[in-house]
C-alpha cells in the first residue's frame, strides 16, 4: 500500500560534545512511527528540532507540500506531549483543554463539543473540573494527550508519554493512546527507549542509531 | 528586611537608657547586622534545603554521624555558595546609606557618606567622582565575582532532622525582637506628640503614601514586563548579575537630569527607588516564582497561544502574588527612605524626613510617636498590593 511521507532533509545540529545528522528521513503522515534508542542517543535532540524549539539552519520539513521548518514553533501546528506533561498547575483539567483550543481559535460551542468528546473517549468525566496539580500520574497524562489533540494538529509528537506511570497504568494508557490517536487520523511521533512502546504501540521503528549519520 | 529608618530607631531606643546615643562604626555595624540577618537566614535557609535536603535524608538513613555529615559533604557543598552570599551581603553594606548618615556621627563616615558630604557639604564634585569611581569599579568586581545561579530558587521542602535544631529557626526573630523591644521602651518611657507640627504631619503622610504606591506600582509593571518575556536568557543572566547601584551615586545622577519641580523631583525619587530595590527584589522573590513557569510558556507558545494569552491565562495568574508582594516590599521599603528623598526631592515633605530632621536634633521621644503612623501607612500599602495580588491571581 501506498504511504503518503513527510520528508525531513538535512537536519544537522552540533552540540559541541554530540552532533546530530540527519541528511534525509521519511516520516509516514499516518499512524504511530517510534523514535528508538537508548538514554542518550539525541531522540529528545531530535524532537525539539522538528518541534522548532532548537534552531536548525538549512534543515527542511516538507509535510503536504508546505516546509514547516520554515515556520516558527507555533505555526506548525503540531501537538505535543513532553515527559514532564507540563499541565498548567493553576487551571482545571477542562480548561487546560480549553486553552489548547482557544489557542488555535476554534471557537467555544465547537471546543465544547471537542472537550465533550475527549473527554467520553479518554474517560476524564469524573475529574474534568479537578486542578491539574492535584490529578494523578494517569490522569494528568490523559489530559496533556486531550490537550495536545483538541486543535487537531498537523503532527502529533509524543516524548516518553509514558515513563512516570507504573506498569499497569503504562499498559492500559497505551491502548487508549492508540485508540484515540489512530481514530482521529493524526500521524505521531512517538520518542521511547522502552521495548513494549515500540510493540503495542508503534507501526513503524526508526533506530536512532541508523538514523543519525554521525554515528557512522 | 527592615526599612533602616526603624531599625535605627529601635536601636537608639534600646541604647538611650544606657547612657550616650550609640553613635559611630559600632552602631553601624551592629545595625547592619541585625538588617541582614533575615535576609541571610532566607538565602541559607533556601540553600540548605535545595543543595542539601535529599542527601541530608539519605545520610541520616545510612546512619552517618551528624559532624561528618557537615565536614565531608555540606561544607565541599555550600562552601561556594556561602561565599557568595556573604560578598552579596557585603555589597549590600557596602551600598547602605541610610544607617550610616543617620547613626555614623562623626567616626562613622563611609565612602557612601563622603561621596554624600562632598557634594552637599563641600561643594566638591571631583572628590565624589573619584569615590563614586571607586565604589562603581568595586560594584563592578562583586557583580563579575557572584555566578549566576547564586539565589536558589524555592524548594521543595525535605526533613531536615538530622541536620538542624529546629528551634534554633526562632533566632531568626531575635532582630525583630530586639527592636521592637526598643521601640516599646522609647513609647512608654518617653514618647510625646511632636508639637508644632500638626500642620505638615497630614500633607507629609500623603506625600509618603503617593512614593510608597508609586514605587510599589512601577516595581509591578517592570516585574510583570520581565514575566511576558521571560524566559529570556540575556535578561535573566543581566538581571541576576545586577547588583543594585549605590543610592548616593543614583540619587546625584538623577539629580543631574534635566528638569525641576515638586512633580519632577518625586519622580526622579521613584525612579531611584525603584532601581535601588528592583535587582535585590528580583533575585529574592520574582526569579524563582519565573523560573518554574518556563516549560509551561514552552508548551503554551507551542499549542499557538498568542501574547494575550499567555500573559492573562498562564503568565498573570501565577506570578501575581509573588510579584505583588514583592512590589508590596518595595513599596514599604520607600515609606521608610529619608535618604533618597534628602537628595532628589528636599523640599517635598515625608513622614521619614520629618523623623530623621527630628532625631537630628535630638527629639527622639517626638520621632518614636512619629513611627507609629509610619509603620502604619508602610503595612497598609504591603497589604494593598499583596491582596490586589491575591484577588488577581485568583
Amino acid at each position: 500500500m501506498w504511504v503518503a511521507m513527510s520528508l525531513v532533509e538535512n537536519l544537522r545540529r552540533d552540540y559541541g560534545d554530540f552532533r546530530l545528522e540527519i541528511p534525509r528521513w521519511e516520516i509516514p503522515d499516518q499512524g504511530i512511527t517510534a523514535l528508538w534508542g537508548p538514554s542518550g542517543s539525541g531522540k529528545t535532540s531530535v524532537f525539539r528540532c522538528l518541534i522548532g524549539l532548537e534552531e536548525t539552519a538549512g534543515m527542511r520539513w516538507t509535510f503536504k507540500g508546505e516546509d514547516l521548518a520554515a515556520m516558527p514553533a507555533p505555526d506548525r501546528r503540531l501537538g505535543v506531549v513532553f515527559q514532564s506533561l507540563e499541565l498548567f498547575p493553576h487551571m482545571s483539567a477542562e480548561e487546560n483543554i480549553r486553552f489548547a483550543a482557544r489557542a488555535r481559535g476554534v471557537g467555544a460551542e465547537e471546543a465544547k463539543a471537542r472537550v465533550r468528546d475527549l473527554a467520553a473517549e479518554l474517560r476524564m468525566e469524573s475529574y474534568l473540573k479537578r486542578r491539574a496539580h492535584v490529578l494523578s500520574g494517569g490522569e494528568a497524562q490523559r489530559v496533556a494527550l486531550a490537550r495536545a489533540i483538541v486543535a487537531q494538529p498537523r503532527f502529533l509528537f509524543l516524548d516518553e508519554p509514558f515513563s512516570s506511570l507504573d506498569a499497569e497504568l503504562r499498559r492500559e494508557a497505551r491502548q487508549t493512546v492508540k485508540q484515540v490517536i489512530l481514530r482521529r487520523k493524526i500521524p505521531t511521533l512517538l520518542i521511547t527507549h522502552d521495548p513494549d512502546d515500540i510493540q503495542e504501540l508503534a507501526g513503524q521503528v526508526v533506530k536512532m542509531k541508523e538514523l543519525n549519520r554521525a554515528y557512522a | 528586611m527592615i526599612p533602616p529608618l526603624f531599625l535605627s530607631l529601635g536601636l537608639l531606643n534600646l541604647a538611650a537608657p544606657f547612657g550616650a546615643f550609640p553613635y559611630g562604626l559600632g552602631a553601624v555595624v551592629a545595625a547592619h547586622i541585625l538588617l541582614n540577618m533575615g535576609l541571610v537566614a532566607v538565602a541559607f535557609d533556601r540553600l540548605v534545603h535545595s543543595r542539601l535536603g535529599a542527601l541530608s535524608e539519605t545520610a541520616w538513613v545510612l546512619g552517618v554521624k551528624s559532624g561528618a555529615f557537615w565536614r565531608r559533604i555540606a561544607w565541599p557543598l555550600l562552601r561556594a555558595d556561602v561565599g557568595c552570599l556573604f560578598l552579596f551581603v557585603f555589597s549590600v553594606c557596602f551600598t547602605s546609606f541610610s544607617i550610616p548618615l543617620l547613626l555614623g556621627g562623626e567616626r562613622g563616615v563611609t565612602l557612601e557618606v563622603a561621596i554624600h558630604d562632598a557634594v552637599r557639604i563641600e561643594g566638591r564634585w571631583d572628590k565624589a567622582v573619584l569615590f563614586a569611581a571607586f565604589q562603581s569599579l568595586m560594584l563592578f568586581v562583586f557583580a563579575w565575582l557572584l555566578p549566576q545561579p547564586f539565589w536558589p530558587p524555592q524548594h521543595a521542602r525535605q526533613g531536615l532532622r538530622f541536620l538542624a535544631w529546629p528551634r534554633l529557626k526562632y533566632l531568626t526573630l531575635a532582630p525583630f525582637l530586639l527592636i521592637a523591644l526598643g521601640w516599646f521602651l522609647g513609647t512608654v518611657q518617653n514618647a510625646t506628640w511632636p508639637d508644632g507640627l500638626q500642620g505638615t504631619l497630614i500633607p507629609a503622610t500623603i506625600t509618603t503614601v503617593l512614593i510608597a504606591v508609586s514605587v510599589g506600582f512601577l516595581h509591578l509593571l517592570l516585574f510583570l514586563a520581565i514575566a511576558f518575556v521571560t524566559p529570556h536568557a540575556r535578561l535573566n543572566r543581566f538581571l541576576n548579575g545586577y547588583l543594585a547601584p549605590s543610592p548616593v551615586i543614583t540619587g546625584f545622577g538623577l539629580l543631574l537630569l534635566p528638569g525641576a519641580g515638586e512633580l519632577i523631583d518625586m519622580l526622579k525619587l521613584v525612579a531611584a527607588l525603584t532601581l535601588i530595590s528592583l535587582p535585590l527584589l528580583y533575585r529574592w522573590i520574582v526569579h524563582s516564582a519565573l523560573a518554574g513557569l518556563h516549560g509551561q510558556i514552552r508548551v503554551a507558545r507551542l499549542l499557538g497561544a498568542g501574547w494575550s494569552q499567555l500573559l492573562f491565562e498562564i503568565v498573570v495568574p501565577q506570578v501575581a502574588l509573588p510579584v505583588a508582594r514583592a512590589a508590596g516590599l518595595a513599596a514599604l521599603w520607600a515609606c521608610g527612605d529619608f535618604a533618597l528623598t534628602s537628595i532628589l526631592a528636599s523640599d517635598v515633605q515625608t513622614l521619614p524626613l520629618v523623623m530623621e530632621s527630628l532625631i537630628g536634633n535630638y527629639r527622639m521621644e517626638a520621632a518614636q510617636i512619629l513611627m507609629y503612623p509610619l509603620m502604619l501607612v508602610g503595612l497598609s500599602v504591603y497589604a494593598l498590593f499583596v491582596n490586589v495580588g491575591r484577588y488577581v491571581s485568583r
